[in-house]
């Protein structure tokens, strides 16, 4: 079975972690986006393996640089 | 932390080159810090590594305790520089702090961050650091600056040492070696 992730999915996930009024556009760099510091990434990987069951590996983690990027990556996860 | 780093320091601090000081630029002027911290008192100079295969160790960073005051019990916290990417700012951070209030049992903590680098003042906030209200400016190469000075006292650790160490397990988990490192 396949799951597929909607992007606004990812960017309501991502703006509840960081405590965004409005959802970040699924192309914004996290590094224009001051509240996504080092240990909210980490939250935001976690909460994403808690929601979809799947584990993101620690080298990864540094390429999760936008909404679109985990989505992509998600995708990938689950389709493996 | 010692005279042998040197030449990672220098590349560390040249890649992350926009939000510190300049300092000591090559690995020989880097050396020649060291060599003079060694003497110094109350100042504890770290490099974060990540645990290899065969016991070997890869650099990944420095952390630092200093200005460690005996009779207030406080220091400060910073020469916090982690290579591009590297997902050890949790781990290293809890670290720190343990060796803070845990080894070297001081009260409190104080760390100072220039205001414009609002990913590293965000980190301090998310881990439940308490920022000072008052403006604070700290000279970046000579220069006044904004900044942002967030404590740590010894009543507020034990809730950021909850949180840190809740991620930093779980990310332990997947870094063979580290797992045995973090486990309380």
């Amino acid at each position: 079975m396949t799951c597929i992730v909607a992007d606004d999915e990812i960017q309501s996930l991502v703006a509840q972690v960081l405590g965004l009024s409005e959802l970040p556009a699924v192309d914004l760099s996290r590094s224009e986006i001051p509240q996504w510091d080092s240990l909210k990434h980490v939250e935001i990987v976690f909460a994403l393996e808690d929601r979809y069951n799947v584990q993101f590996d620690e080298a990864e983690f540094a390429g999760l640089t936008t909404v679109a990027v985990i989505a992509a990556s998600l995708r990938a996860h689950l389709a493996a | 932390m010692t005279p042998d780093d040197a030449a990672f320091i220098a590349g560390l601090r040249a890649r992350a080159a926009r939000f510190i000081n300049l300092g000591a630029v090559t690995a020989a002027a880097q050396r020649e810090w060291i060599a003079h911290y060694l003497d110094r008192a109350g100042d504890y100079y770290f490099i974060v590594e990540r645990p290899g295969s065969g016991g070997a160790a890869q650099p990944e960073g420095t952390v630092a305790l200093y200005q460690v005051d005996a009779t207030t019990r406080t220091a400060e916290w910073g020469r916090f520089v982690l290579e591009p990417g590297s997902p050890a700012a949790i781990e290293a951070t809890l670290l720190t702090y343990r060796c803070a209030f845990d080894t070297l049992a001081l009260d409190g903590l104080v760390c100072r961050t220039l205001a414009e680098n609002a990913q590293v003042v965000a980190f301090h906030d998310s881990c439940g650091l308490v920022r000072t209200p008052l403006p604070v400016t700290i000279l970046h190469n000579g220069e006044p600056r904004p900044s942002i000075e967030h404590r740590l006292l010894r009543s507020g650790w034990p809730d950021v040492e909850r949180r840190l160490e809740g991620l930093a397990l779980r990310l332990a988990k997947r870094t063979p070696g580290a797992a045995r490192a973090m486990s309380p």
